[in-house]
């Protein structure tokens, strides 16, 4: 059989390499740290439980209810009781069964009829194996599905496939492949099949595929025939979801398996299917249709594995435990509930059980590589990076044509920053399987690593596109190195260097990285060894630091390896968006209004749950504000505990010990005081802002604002200004004086009226009740156009000064406020912001003008010269005079050398220049002196 | 430890040969505005005829080297020639040839808007038009000059296969017939040759090739920061091969066969061999030998070492510098026989001592 498929979806498929539709991914991906992009919420939450809400099905009379399904096997069962004899009332009673997860009764349905009628065996001799199958009883299913197969009756293709798939699962690979092989070959020879047989094909050829791509073409050609052959059919449907699932195309397999659940919406099978794609799509609706799904059939082992793995991604290992015995309890042989069992095993540090699990799932397949895969992923969720890629390479050891384990194994050798190993795997995956788009895109971002350049410093190997590195490098490195000395201090660990940082100018560059795909929300990222990060030309001025990004990063590194890399989640970016406010003035989150608004109406979560918010968010921008919280905490445990309390903390899950413990005996204090005392500080924190906020009865906006049932939220109040009547707005601002929208609407329409003094003294009160509030159209904003318009040029400094303290994104305002300091003493001050600026774009000719021109005046040498450099490195429209520029600061910082280099540099593109040549003449006669 | 240098003689003299130029050369502008239709266009036209007239004395050619034609001659009777009709243009291009000499540098450049249809492309002028056809004719008799012909026209890409030959420099504002929209290539090109900026080399004069890139800078700038899709592509051909190239080099290229070669080396004005001083003339035919190394070195640098070409480079520019420094004291400014390189360099440079103050150099092998 060879490339049946000329211009199927496959094709199609195989071309849309990065378009794959992963719009609604969130940033948690893959364990991983990756911080959020700030200040806008990702929208990508609200998006994903919108896009999943329109595919799961609706609570309410369609939803399956168990009493439905009890009615309706009721039902059959009379059928079935009345005709005992009849082949069809015992197949679709014992489907129903099945079905349902009532695996015992389906297979004692058809072994009554098949102790009456063993002929009966050629059609429903599968369906008997399966059942006794999916208890466990691979003995009794290998005797059905031979029989069946003997029998060559209507079930005898898809006997072979299940029993292709039983001697897999023991390990028997060649004779599995026979019988698939067998199952190409009966295609070939009959002229017509039954949906149900071209789906037996279709699985052989998708299992085959491991020992040749074409198949999996073949596969999707046969699902389409079977199809065609039976419109309706709901299998196919499902496992051309799962196949294109398998290849990282989410977007497809949602497809086909939205249409399965159209026509079926009780099946518990597209239901766990279609949580698969949720889970990979990282939407918050995963749990929910997993829980849907076994309420259609409790017994149902994937769906319990498969919330088995949620739960250990929720770093919840206890319950993950209970739920792999309860799989367990169904089919005591399952591989995957046995692996997920070790997994959660594993991550409890109980070496003793783990081993003892795995002994047993050797035992049962000595050849099962989807151990090591499971485990590989599990560590690599819970940032256990190095033992992921031991994982992974076991699992290459045992099965080398495990395209699955030679993927991970080479996106676990990247995360490590071992590069050429790990394309070198990745290679391998791809020989075997070419239509993974994961590996096909890293593969493709590998091949563009030729445009990048390694820079080194003392502890860190920058990895930067040659187009950029010579503007970034000097800065990358040199905040990075302050990082680590500032954090090896605080931490009192050092983790291994070099550290790899990876600097990305495209956006889908450092998604592939990060996740194989593009579509990631998230900036920056933390392997450990090997940090990625986006770089400043890859996102919108204004919307991204990429300091604080990459002190962020860093500081996961240090609370990685001081846990063992068994910190939780929240934990290190809890921490990481601390230190990052510790890093610089303005760096770090600030309480959004919506954080407020989720404080006020309880929905912050406890410790107990806080990495719910990370894993499985349940309201828009929960992920963020999660960050938001766990620094909070961070900050109070410094505050209240001590720093050195942190440390012990790490200590802590580096030594294995489960948190209430490490909490207790660090803080001295249950899990359930430190939540107490967290939201006590919190509710005093903020006694100011939350009444702010509070919405008064009497608002002016409650009929024309946008609300749900007259419910205002906090989030639209930013920089919305209500607008109503002037007499309203006045009254509204005379009454509620504490009311921050109604203090800013009256002072901006003041303003807007052009009164001035009583603008002004609304908008300070604004200020005061929010004054995190720093957004384009803040109070400060507004004061500070005012006071510039009054020719108030100290005081619109003022109100810019203490914006740019909060705001980390400020691009324009670092700047304006910085033109405006023109008085000699305050320009060190200048410097300072302009400084602060490159953190946030460091593109721009001007303002490494501006601040190579003010540290001259001040003769900071070291600051013109790497000012100097930079106006270099952005090819300037004069480019020898910029580096003539250079070399004369390079001479006044003390570095002839680089200023002979530079100014011969100028002079080769402008050799009759004569200040560059005086200098050469003055350089050179020197060097003759000496 | 040894460094070895370069063997520069034969690759100097090379390049001489590869580009002649003339003795005592002077250089012309003719300025050819078109047919406005709207005001604002007809405002723009002369503008910008006039501030290239004004760019071009600045630079030191004489009023009486310049000609410019325009729709409404009468707005500054004192400083236009004629309107840009089409019996104008001719004669004013027959002038061009009966007045200038052989090696003397010939500017055209013609400003306004442009057509194509057929695969003939024209500048709008009062009255009948002419062709690049016609334009091509008209050039013939200015054999034997360095002519640089400018078509800053929308639709003007046609002209650059239709004029390209040997000792031109062609410009068109297109890069094919088929981008018909306005352009802004005109004006900012005659703003660069207005502008210091535009000496990227710092040698006190701005070359075509300079004015070229300068301007096509601008114009990127001008659609990024309008947020329009760009609809015109300047390019420029000046080694006859009427292939316009988007993004020219002075070294032209790794053999010094692609664009960019020539138009490094002509400017708008600038000084004459006739100003140096007949003392001097060694010293700056040695600069000029010496500037062709340097083009010859900056053109081999991907096949050196960078031990080797540092140091190579050092010892030209030092050795520039000392005669830059050496015409400056006796009041001359060192570039001025850089960009009118005569015939007679040749032999100034077989004269001079080839292999430079550091001795002979060793030959890369």
């Amino acid at each position: 059989m060879s490339a049946w498929l000329a211009n199927g979806a496959w094709a199609a498929y195989a071309h849309r390499i990065l378009a794959v539709g992963l719009s609604a991914l969130l940033s948690t991906v893959c364990g991983a740290s990756a911080r959020q992009p700030e200040p806008s919420p990702a929208p990508h939450e609200a998006e994903a439980a919108a896009a999943a809400e329109a595919e799961v099905p609706p609570p309410g009379a369609e939803t399956p209810r168990p009493e439905a399904v009890e009615e309706r096997l009721a039902e059959l069962e009379g059928t079935w009781r009345e005709s005992p004899a009849s082949r069809a009332a015992v197949e679709s009673y014992a489907r129903a069964l099945h079905q349902a997860g009532r695996y015992a009764a389906a297979a004692e349905a058809i072994g009554k009829l098949l102790a009456e009628d063993p002929a009966a065996v050629a059609s429903l001799g599968s369906l008997q194996a399966r059942a006794l199958s999916a208890r466990g009883r691979l003995d009794e299913a290998e005797k059905a599905l031979r029989a069946t197969i003997e029998a060559r009756g209507s079930a005898e293709l898809e006997a072979r496939a299940d029993l292709g798939e039983l001697l897999f699962r023991r390990g028997d690979v060649a004779g599995a492949e026979e019988l698939w092989y067998s199952l190409i070959d009966a295609y070939n020879a009959r002229e017509r099949l039954s949906a149900a047989d071209l789906t037996a094909v279709a699985r052989a050829c998708q299992h085959l595929g491991r020992n040749d791509p074409e198949l999996f073409k073949d596969a999707l050609k046969a699902y389409d025939e079977a199809l065609a052959a039976d419109p309706q059919a709901i299998e196919p449907r499902i496992r051309v979801g799962l196949l294109f699932l398998e290849k990282y195309d989410s977007g497809e397999a949602r497809t086909a398996l939205a249409d399965a659940l159209m026509r079926s919406r009780e099946s518990p099978e597209a239901l766990l299917a279609m949580a698969r794609v949720h889970r990979f799509d990282h939407s918050p609706l995963t749990r929910d249709l997993v829980l849907e799904s076994l309420k259609g059939n409790p017994s149902s082992v994937d769906a319990r594995v498969l919330y088995a793995q949620l739960l250990l991604e929720l770093e919840e290992y206890d319950e993950a435990l209970t739920e792999a015995s309860r799989a367990l309890e169904v089919d005591p042989t399952s591989l995957e509930a046995l692996s997920v069992r070790a997994a959660a095993h594993y991550l409890r540090l109980d070496e003793e059980a783990f081993e003892a699990t795995r002994a047993q799932v050797f035992a049962l397949n000595p050849r099962y590589a989807g151990f090591y895969n499971r485990l590989s992923e599990t560590c690599v969720q819970n940032r256990l990076y190095r033992q992921a890629l031991e994982f992974s390479a076991e699992a290459v050891e045992l099965d080398p044509r495990s395209w699955q384990a030679w993927g991970e194994l080479g996106l676990n050798q990247l995360r490590l920053g071992e590069i050429e190993a790990g394309r070198e795997s990745l290679e391998k995956a791809f020989a075997g399987d070419p239509y993974n788009v994961w590996n096909k895109n890293t593969l493709d971002l590998l091949d563009s690593f030729a445009e990048y350049e390694t820079v080194r410093t003392e502890r860190f190997e920058l990895f930067i596109h040659r187009d950029e590195v010579d503007l970034l490098a000097p800065y990358v490195g040199a905040l990075a190195e302050e990082a680590y000395t500032v954090l090896a201090e605080r931490y009192q660990v050092e983790p291994p260097t070099p550290i790899r940082i990876e600097v990305y100018p495209r956006h889908e560059d450092f998604s592939v990285r990060t996740v194989g795909l593009a579509g990631l929300g998230a900036l920056g990222v933390c392997f450990g060894p090997v940090i990625a990060i986006d770089s400043p030309s890859a996102r919108t001025v204004g919307s991204f630091n990429w300091g604080t990004t990459l002190w962020h990063e860093i500081t996961h590194t240090f609370t990685l390896y001081a846990s063992g890399h068994r910190i939780p989640r929240w934990l290190t970016e809890g921490l990481s968006v601390y230190e990052e406010r510790l890093g610089r003035e303005a760096w770090g989150d600030d309480v959004r209004p919506e954080f407020l608004q989720v404080l006020r109406d309880g929905k912050l979560l406890g410790l107990g749950r806080i990495n719910d918010g990370f894993v499985r968010p349940s309201y828009p921008n929960q992920i963020s504000l999660s960050y938001f919280q766990a620094s909070l905490i961070a900050e109070l445990i410094d505050r209240e505990w001590g720093f050195d309390k942190i440390r012990s903390i790490l200590a802590g899950y580096r030594d294995g010990k489960e948190t209430e413990q490490i909490f207790e005996e660090a803080l001295g204090v249950e899990l359930e005081e430190l939540d107490r005392r967290f939201f006590a500080s919190l509710e005093q924190k903020y006694a100011k802002a939350l009444p702010a906020f509070v919405p008064q009865t009497d608002d002016p906006v409650d009929a024309s604002q946008p609300g749900d049932e007259g419910e205002t939220t906090i989030g639209e109040v930013e920089v919305t200004a209500v607008e109503s009547s002037d007499a309203e707005l006045e009254r509204w601002a005379f009454e509620q004086p504490d009311n921050f929208r109604a203090q800013y609407s009256w002072g901006r329409r003041l303003m807007e009226l052009e009164r001035d003094e009583e603008a002004i003294e609304r908008l300070r009160r604004a200020k005061e009740l929010f004054p995190e509030l720093v957004v384009s159209g803040s109070p400060y904003h507004l004061l500070a156009e005012i006071h510039l318009r009054r020719d108030e040029k100290d005081q619109a400094a003022d109100e810019l000064r203490q914006l740019v303290a909060i705001n980390e994104y400020a691009y324009r305002e670092y700047l304006q406020l910085a033109e405006m300091l023109e008085r000699p003493e305050d320009r060190a001050e200048a410097i300072d912001l302009l400084d602060r600026a490159l953190f946030i774009y460091p593109l721009e000719l001007e303002p490494h003008e501006r601040l190579a021109e003010a540290a001259q005046a001040e003769e900071r040498w070291p600051i013109v010269a790497r000012e100097r450099r930079a106006i270099v490195a952005l090819d300037p429209p004069n480019k020898a005079e910029a580096l003539f520029d250079l070399s004369q600061a390079l001479l006044r910082a003390g570095d002839r050398d680089g200023a002979l280099r530079e100014v011969l540099a100028a002079l080769e593109i402008a050799p009759g220049y004569a200040e560059a040549q005086r200098l050469l003449l003055e350089l050179a006669g020197a060097e003759g002196d000496s | 430890m040894s460094v070895k240098h370069l063997s520069l003689r034969g690759l100097a003299l090379l390049l001489f040969t590869a580009i002649p130029t003339a003795t005592f050369a002077e250089s012309h502008l003719l300025v050819i505005a078109g047919l406005g239709g709207d005001p604002q266009y007809v405002d723009a036209f002369h503008e910008q005829a006039l501030a290239l007239a004004d760019a071009a004395l600045s630079s030191g050619i004489p009023e009486e080297n310049i000609a410019v034609l325009t729709e409404e001659p009468e707005r500054a009777s004192d400083r236009i020639d004629a309107r840009s009709t089409r019996d104008n243009v001719l004669a004013q291009i027959s002038a061009l040839a009966d007045r200038s000499a052989e090696g003397d540098q010939v500017w055209v450049v013609l400003i306004g808007h442009g057509s194509s249809s057929g695969g003939v492309s024209k500048l709008n002028l009062p009255g009948p038009d002419l062709s690049d056809d016609d334009y091509a004719a008209a050039l013939v008799p200015l054999l034997g000059r360095k002519v640089v012909f400018v078509n800053a026209s929308s639709a003007s890409g046609g002209f650059i296969a239709k004029l390209a030959g040997p000792d031109r420099v062609v410009v068109t504002a297109t890069r094919s017939p088929g981008e018909r929209n306005e352009t802004v290539f005109g004006k900012l090109f005659v703003e660069a040759l207005g502008s210091d900026r535009t000496d990227a080399d710092r040698d006190g004069r701005i070359s075509v090739l300079e004015a070229f890139l300068a301007a096509n800078r601008e114009v990127e700038r001008y659609y990024e920061n309008e947020k329009l899709l760009r609809t015109e592509h300047a390019v420029l051909d000046d080694n006859g091969d009427g292939q316009g190239s988007l993004q020219p080099e002075a070294l032209g290229g790794e053999d010094g066969s692609s664009d960019g070669l020539l138009a490094a080396r002509i400017f708008l004005g600038g000084r004459t061999e006739q100003d140096v001083p007949e003392e001097l003339r060694g010293v700056a035919a040695r600069r000029a030998e010496l500037a062709a190394q340097l083009d010859e070195l900056r053109r081999q640098k991907a096949s050196l070492s960078e031990e080797v070409y540092n140091q190579e480079l050092q010892r030209l520019l030092l050795e520039i510098a000392r005669l830059d420094a050496q015409l400056r004291e006796q009041g001359e400014p060192p570039t001025g026989s850089e960009g009118n390189e005569s015939e007679g360099n040749d032999s100034a440079a077989a004269e001079s001592d080839p292999d430079g103050p550091d001795g002979p150099p060793e030959v890369l092998g």
